[in-house]
């Protein structure tokens, strides 16, 4: 009670912060691509619920995941800031999905989606719709840790109040390969690459800005060949140029397969 | 006094990252020496498991000046020593600390110059649970399940949520109590006070110990020493990246660190950036005790066949972990169960780097079991109330799941009446085979 300031001071961090307009807005494009030999996903080994887990085709490890043309699945770009900086300004077409329900199943003993993004003012439903129970254990850093049963077709609602760092991992305890990561970002401008590489962020404030790249196989991508040039960040940092109206194509992101970790 | 004890501090810090221990002693003896304290003054080691981990995380190694330093020294400076503690000046936090009862458990067993009684928690809690809190106390290896690690601020056996922290009842509970069917034992015979005591000072091994892995982990860690070090203490990732820098790049990212390392200077930030949060959680722990629907009027009989039928369902998925006939054995097969502390550096997908910790006194992976139920053994208290918020809210840290929304507390009731007398008492049972005591030879 007595401590209510920080969380005062905070709310009007928010406030400011939304209040202020950006000089204009842009998209980003890009393609993340794998450039060298990439095993493929291994079966996972499932030990229990055979007849629920154990399907034709099998499981696989989600970890690391490449498409036909190279396309690399599942990484997550965010706009990163320095720790005290103010929130950015927050485009008007996201105000319709700010309170929007993100919804993960538990399918045939797998998280789907196996990567999700929310924000603090969304609520994140967690399903079951196997005929079997399932349990919802998600440790993060800056939000409290939950570890809860789902029964078969049961759902329950979560919010997560705080932004993360990195990505949540939620995992199953009574089935120990499932992995799925959930990530919790303040402002909107989040994408995760789709099967073949490709993501997009629209309405992105105009101006320079750090983003982020995150991969399910290992963390940040710390050297990536963006516009034939080869850039180094031990955090996955990059600039990026927003312009108004227009959109920043970032072409082909190469990521060399030995960067990329199991 | 104070800058040359620091220094000298670091020094050991430095050699226990080589993990040469004989030496760490010498200085250790030499620091006391030197302080010229009568008794030998004990020490907050710092957590160097934490350390540890996020230098792999970040593929970098904390700088002894402008990282490990500034931690033991904030440290310090809020929360004093084993001998003399301090408190933090978060407003309200008296509500939460009693620093007279921290101090008649803290210090060297005894009585102080006035004949108050000193030093409790070394007396009866230390060889288990370690001076630190750490949870690896002399006798701690030879333990299954260790002993706790009060320093992330987990508890298994407690009213409130996952993920909240304990009431000061809870703690102060299960010292009276003890954990029945492990070591922690029932400390009944100590006066109440002294149990206030002890419960004040398992408080505030937590906060501080939540404090330093939140400087560890968030603060400190998310800094990348490369460009402030000398290039002799740089490893070969950070070498070459300093070497990827142009000169005014270098600068800038030396700027930004050391404006960083500056904001923790200042008290005020850190009370209201580090220990203030923390301490408010632990504020409100009162409010967030599960409230719980009373007991229904019921047969016997019949409660326990209704807990029987939920205990099988895929509702609970209770015997998805505590096995078809409740013996525990529904997760045998599993190689990943182990609980949250040693998961913090245990990683059975890539043991690899277990050696590493194991250097740095971390406790040899033992596996966690769901309970076998038939033995009648309630470690978090056997009374209806404590199973209770043990099967509605799970067992933090311990991966036993809060039950799903949709079970009422009428249904839980049934389920609390199953575990307690609807299975067969077998005391000898057990869940799987013995594994061979995995003893480690500790120094
Ligand atoms: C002989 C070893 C031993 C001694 C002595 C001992 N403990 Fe423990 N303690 C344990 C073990 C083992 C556990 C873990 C039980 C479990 O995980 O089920 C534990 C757990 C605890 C917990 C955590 C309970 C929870 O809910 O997670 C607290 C608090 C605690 N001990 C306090 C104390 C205090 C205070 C003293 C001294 C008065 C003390 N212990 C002495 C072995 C010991
Ligand atoms: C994901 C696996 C898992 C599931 C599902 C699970 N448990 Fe547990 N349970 C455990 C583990 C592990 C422990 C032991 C925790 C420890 O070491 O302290 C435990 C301990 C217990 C205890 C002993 C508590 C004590 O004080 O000693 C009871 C009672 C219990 N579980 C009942 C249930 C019931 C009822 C359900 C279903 C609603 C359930 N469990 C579901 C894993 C599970």
């Amino acid at each position: 009670m007595k401590l209510l300031h920080f969380s005062s001071a905070l709310l009007l961090a928010l406030c400011v912060s939304s209040a202020v307009s950006a000089a204009g807005w842009g998209t980003i494009t890009g393609k993340f691509v794998v450039d060298g030999k990439v095993a493929p996903p291994e079966p996972l080994v499932i030990t229990k619920d055979k007849a629920v887990c154990d399907k034709n085709p099998p499981l696989v490890d989600e970890s690391l995941l490449v498409g036909p043309d190279g396309g690399l699945k599942n990484v997550c770009v965010w706009l990163s800031l320095g720790r005290r900086d103010p929130q950015p300004p927050v485009h008007a077409s996201y105000e319709a999905t700010a309170n929007d329900t993100i919804e993960v199943d538990n399918l045939a003993c797998a998280y789907v989606p196996h990567v999700v993004v929310v924000r603090p003012s969304q609520k994140v439903e967690f399903k079951n719709s196997d005929p079997i129970a399932h349990n919802f254990k998600v440790d993060g850093f800056a939000n409290n840790p939950f570890n809860t049963l789902v029964p078969a077709g049961g759902s329950f609602m979560h919010q997560f109040p705080s932004e993360e760092r990195v990505p949540m991992v939620a995992a199953c305890a009574i089935h120990p390969w499932m992995t799925g990561f959930i990530v919790v970002k303040e402002a909107p401008y989040v994408a995760v690459s789709a099967e073949d590489g490709t993501f997009t962020i629209e309405n992105v404030p105009a101006g320079d800005w750090n983003f982020q790249f995150w991969h399910t196989s290992g963390g940040y991508l710390s050297e990536v060949k963006m516009g034939g040039k080869t850039e180094k960040d031990r955090k996955g940092e990059y600039e990026i140029k927003v312009e108004d109206g227009k959109a920043t194509d970032l072409g082909v992101i190469t990521v060399a397969a030995d960067k990329l970790k199991k | 006094m104070m800058r040359q004890e620091i220094t000298s501090m670091n020094a050991v810090y430095s050699n226990m990252r080589r993990g040469d221990w004989a030496r760490w002693t010498l200085l250790a003896i030499g620091v006391i020496a030197t302080a010229g304290c009568f008794s030998p003054a004990a020490q907050f080691e710092l957590n160097m498991i934490a350390v540890h981990k996020r230098e792999l995380e970040s593929e970098a190694t904390f700088s002894t000046q402008y990282q490990l330093q500034p931690i033991a020294e904030i440290l310090e400076a809020s929360f004093g020593t084993p001998d003399n503690p301090v408190l933090p000046p978060v407003p309200g936090i008296e509500d939460v600390l009693d620093l007279e009862k921290i101090k008649m458990a803290a210090g060297p067993y005894g009585s102080d110059e006035n004949g108050k009684q000193r030093g409790l928690y070394r007396q009866h809690c230390v060889h288990c649970h370690g001076i630190t809190g750490d949870g690896a106390g002399p006798t701690a290896a030879f333990l299954n399940p260790y002993p706790r690690d009060y320093r992330p601020g987990k508890f298994k056996f407690k009213s409130t949520a996952s993920g909240q922290e304990p009431t000061h009842q809870d703690l102060n509970r299960i010292i009276r109590d003890g954990a029945a069917g492990t070591a922690m034992p029932s400390f009944k015979l100590l006066d109440s006070d002294e149990i206030e005591a002890l419960t004040h000072y398992v408080k505030y091994l937590s906060i501080r110990g939540q404090t330093e892995l939140y400087l560890i982990e968030a603060e400190f860690g998310e800094l990348l020493p490369a460009v402030v070090k000398p290039a002799s203490e740089r490893n070969a990732e950070e070498q070459e990246y300093v070497e990827s820098l142009t000169e005014e790049e270098l600068e800038e990212e030396k700027a930004e660190f050391l404006e960083e390392v500056a904001f923790f200077e200042s008290r005020e930030n850190i009370v209201e950036e580090v220990v203030g949060p923390i301490v408010e959680k632990w504020m409100n722990a009162g409010d967030e005790v599960t409230e719980i629907a009373e007991k229904p009027e019921m047969e016997m009989k019949e409660s326990i066949a209704k807990g029987r039928e939920l205990f099988f369902s895929a509702k609970t998925g209770c015997a998805g972990c505590h096995g078809e006939s409740a013996l525990g054995d529904g997760q045998t097969a599993e190689a990943d169960f182990y609980d949250d502390w040693t998961r913090f550096y245990y990683d059975p997908n890539d043991p690899s780097t277990l050696e590493g910790y194991l250097a740095l006194g971390a406790l040899e992976p033992r596996k966690l079991r769901p309970r076998n139920l038939r033995q009648g053994v309630f470690r978090g208290g056997r009374r209806p109330i404590d199973i209770f918020w043990r099967i509605r809210n799970g067992i933090e840290g311990a991966k036993m799941p809060a039950a799903p929304p949709i079970v009422t507390d009428e249904e839980i009731w049934h389920l609390v009446d199953f575990v307690r007398y609807g299975l067969p008492y077998d005391a000898l049972s057990e869940n799987e085979p013995h594994q061979p005591e995995n003893v480690r030879v500790r120094n």
